[in-house]
């Protein structure tokens, strides 16, 4: 009784939030990087949580499993309908190696700060093994481009090389991160004692189902379904995949990933697909929020320090990976040192990313990691947009 | 291109796609989850395999003209507990959370689908059809379950006055239809004209007839049973009194949606999913409370509700059509759910105890429906294409008879537990009969697009 109650009140907040979120209304410069990012909804998340009316509880979210599964896997698919091939070759082959650079890079020194500054706070130690530092520092390569989209139009026509380039790095860099994300979710246990990891043949398995469902979705779409009909389609797959990666041990995010990357190549219905995951986007983001704020822990308090240690790396790796592309590749245009910090904006793909480890992991590492990101995605959204600001003011003209 | 025809070119290809998802299920489906995680992967899995094999099966049996929702209830019987046990009995209730929101979604459809104005002049032809279907069918099966009853082993045990009450039950039961399976075939055949209407208002009209005449005869069961005790004649009242407050709740329910398209009505199919689900629920809750704190049964009807405000919406306010639009964006993915996880559930085990009392209760219920049609037909000189085939449109039966089983169950045990096998035996035939039946009827009339 309590689930369906829940998902009624979720429905509901959802389908009135999303008219009135994302849109640009005079509250001061600083909160207006957290309305368009629809961060309210976390602190909806919070309300409904067990920290407030304890309506969405640990039971209740289990119980509501199909439309988290549908939530994540809608990310990974969004995601993987990024990397369309013929449209990556037009392209400027710099900027697909600068995005894959930057994300490699950040995710690097994340998780290197990370494993280093963390241990040092009482109640963070469960986050120190390799599981939950790549999923904290998978998050933290992903970028949005929401922060760029706040950048006002004369700067837009001022700076436009360095523009298209946090464009094409913020749509692309999380590639790389989830793949390797995905790959630690799969094969490395938590921590000494608990799930183990998969075992070789549990993974050709496991990838064997996936590559089943991949060719399963290519069998229906060869009848070029009617809209309807791929509507039922799309959620099916989406659920299913998302339900067999759980069952063999692979990250459902990652699969979904994989699947929309195969289907934005190979399928022609590939526009209608898109048009219909991009025409549930607010929803779908809104309720990945929700999701995230029921599940916030704001304890231990030592998290607080886990934030500022989070973003500090997240800054320095986001410098470090920008900066490290544009001295390797030969990238049009002057850009400065500090450019990276154009692509501070956390982005639903890296939510995603904790969702998923949170929902996996309860009791024990999931919290604390879900509680440093969305600490760290709050402070971004506050101070991105006006760090963006003075980035660009400080750029070279070209 | 219609919807059905664009699904009966490609049988290779859906008969491809169950082999696949056969050999996930079998393959993937087996793997014994061993935490949290994997057991609501696992549930994923089986909405996702249900959803789609529901699917791919209909498609499939297309090609031979087979009803989609036979599809989906097949699906479900292969997938559930009784076929390849894919989906066990936890895995069904966990998915019935689907359930309330479907019954709530298919009563506003059935409610939008009676228009005034195709009924307009249909009236006499459905109130004949209602008096004369109601009487034979009662007399027909009450009377094959007095006769019969007493020869098979599985009722012989039963004295005279318990027979007379259970052929009663078999009676009042029989009358019973279902709107959610007609409207299914209905909309997938884009069926319209008069024979359509006639179906689904004859069907939506039984439903509230046999509700009233199942509280009736409870009371005279009661009073058959227990000689000394009063006529208490409060279920009566309270049934036609939950009806009443049914159809007036749907009524404000069908104000609200109407005032919320006129107002804009944008996202209208979330706001119809999250308004069904909240008849759903809330139903639930009240009669809940109102046994709970009074010992009291509302008889508050969801799917009364639903068809009365969706009803309203159709005809009372200038918003049928955009109302129609939202409610067909999530009408395939709700009818596949219902019907896939309705086979699921199918108890089949039932046929192996009552199975000829079962076939008696069928023919009968058959029997009765053709000689009723037959006689209405003839007497409103109906054409000769509407007689002929009327029989094969009501055959259906499902959710409300399961319904009024479970009530039966609880407000006369001792009989409930004899006829529930036999009744849910005929509902299982019914509802892989009916669809089939209703289609081919409908193709017959040329009211199906």
């Amino acid at each position: 009784m309590k689930v369906l109650f829940a998902l009624l009140v979720i429905l509901f907040v959802t389908f009135a939030g999303y008219h009135f979120s994302f849109r640009k209304v005079k509250v001061g410069f600083l909160p207006k990087g957290l309305w368009l990012t629809g961060n309210e909804y976390l602190l909806v998340g919070l309300a409904l949580g067990s920290w407030g009316l304890d309506l969405l509880d640990e039971d209740t979210i289990k119980g509501l499993t199909p439309l988290s599964a549908l939530v994540l896997g809608w990310a990974g698919m969004v995601f993987g309908f990024q990397f369309e091939i013929s449209k990556l070759k037009r392209m400027r082959l710099p900027y697909l190696w600068a995005a894959l650079v930057s994300g490699l890079v950040c995710m690097a020194v994340t998780a290197a700060c990370c494993f280093a500054f963390l241990p040092i706070f009482p109640g963070l130690e469960a986050l120190v093994n390799p599981g939950a530092i790549l999923a904290l520092a998978a998050a933290a390569a992903c970028t949005a481009p929401t922060g760029l989209a706040l950048v006002a139009e004369k700067t837009l026509a001022a700076k436009r090389e360095a523009i298209t380039l946090l464009r094409h790095i913020a749509a692309l860099d999380g590639a790389l991160p989830l793949l390797i994300y995905a790959l630690a979710f799969t094969a490395m246990p938590l921590a000494a004692g608990s799930q183990a990891g998969q075992g070789f043949y549990d993974l050709l398995a496991g990838a064997a189902a996936l590559g089943l469902v991949i060719v399963l979705f290519a069998v229906f779409l060869a009848v070029r379904p009617p809209q309807s009909e791929l509507l039922l389609l799309v959620m099916g797959m989406i659920v299913l995949t998302s339900g067999a990666a759980s069952l063999t041990g692979f990250s459902p995010l990652a699969a979904n990933f994989l699947l929309g990357f195969l289907l934005v190549n190979t399928s022609s219905a590939k526009e209608r697909i898109y048009q219909m995951l991009f025409s549930v986007e607010k929803p779908a983001y809104l309720l990945l929020l929700i999701f995230l704020g029921a599940l916030w822990s704001l304890l231990p308090l030592w998290i607080f320090a886990g934030v500022l240690v989070f973003v500090l790396a997240r800054l320095a790796g986001k410098v470090t990976g920008l900066y490290a592309a544009t001295r390797l590749l030969p990238l049009p245009g002057k850009t400065g040192a500090m450019l990276g910090l154009g692509l501070l904006g956390q982005g639903g793909l890296g939510l995603a990313i904790m969702l998923e480890f949170a929902l996996k992991h309860p009791y024990s590492a999931g919290p604390l990691a879900l509680g440093i990101i969305l600490g760290a995605t709050v402070l971004t959204d506050l101070f991105g947009p006006g760090i963006l600001r003075g980035i660009f003011y400080r750029e070279p003209r070209p | 291109m219609s919807l059905a025809n664009s699904s009966r070119k490609h049988p290779v290809i859906y008969a491809l796609a169950l082999v696949i998802l056969l050999v996930l299920a079998a393959s993937v489906g087996s793997l014994a989850p061993s935490n949290s995680w994997q057991r609501a992967g696992g549930i994923n899995f089986a909405l996702g395999l249900t959803l789609l094999t529901a699917f791919a099966a209909s498609r499939l049996l297309a090609h031979i003209r087979i009803p989609w929702i036979t599809g989906y209830i097949l699906a479900g019987i292969a997938l559930g507990p009784h076929g390849l046990a894919f989906l066990d009995r936890g895995m069904v209730a966990d998915l019935k959370l689907i359930d309330d929101l479907a019954i709530s979604f298919i009563g506003l459809m059935a409610g939008a689908h009676l228009q005034v104005k195709e009924l307009r002049g249909r009236e006499k032809v459905i109130t004949l059809a209602v008096i004369l279907q109601t009487a034979l069918l009662f007399s027909a099966a009450a009377g094959c379950m007095y006769f019969f009853a007493g020869h098979f082993a599985y009722t012989a045990h039963l004295d005279e006055t318990q027979i007379r009450v259970m052929a009663l039950f078999a009676g009042v039961l029989a009358i019973a239809r279902s709107p959610s399976s007609a409207l299914a075939v209905i909309s997938q055949c884009r069926a319209r004209g008069p024979f359509t209407a006639t179906v689904l208002g004859v069907t939506v009209v039984i439903d509230i007839v046999v509700i009233v005449l199942f509280g009736i005869v409870t009371t005279v069961a009661k009073i058959w049973l227990n000689p000394q005790a009063a006529a208490d004649w409060s279920l009566v009242t309270m049934l036609v009194a939950g009806m009443g407050a049914s159809l007036a709740l749907g009524i404000a329910l069908g104000s609200l949606i109407g005032l919320f398209i006129r107002k804009g009505g944008r996202d209208l199919a979330l706001f119809l999913l999250a308004a069904t689900f909240a008849v759903a629920r809330g139903a639930a809750w009240l009669e809940e409370y109102a046994v709970g704190s009074f010992e009291l049964s509302l008889h508050i009807e969801p799917l009364l509700i639903c068809i009365s405000a969706g009803f309203w919406v159709q005809n009372r306010t200038q918003t049928g059509q955009a109302f129609m639009t939202g409610l067909e964006r999530f009408a395939l993915p709700v009818f596949l759910l219902f019907f896939a996880l309705a086979g699921a559930s199918l108890n089949l085990a039932v046929l192996d105890a009552a199975w000829p009392l079962v076939l008696v209760i069928f023919f009968a219920r058959l029997g009765g429906i053709f000689g009723a049609t037959r006689l209405s037909g003839r007497i409103l000189k109906e054409p000769e294409i509407h007689r002929k085939n009327a029989w094969m449109g009501h055959i259906t039966q499902a959710g409300v008879t399961i319904g009024l089983v479970a009530l039966l169950l609880r407000q006369v045990p001792e009989i409930g537990l004899v006829l529930a096998p036999i009744i849910m035996g005929a509902v299982v035939i019914s509802e892989m009969v009916g669809p089939l039946a209703l289609k081919t009827a409908l193709e017959r009339t040329g009211e199906a697009n």
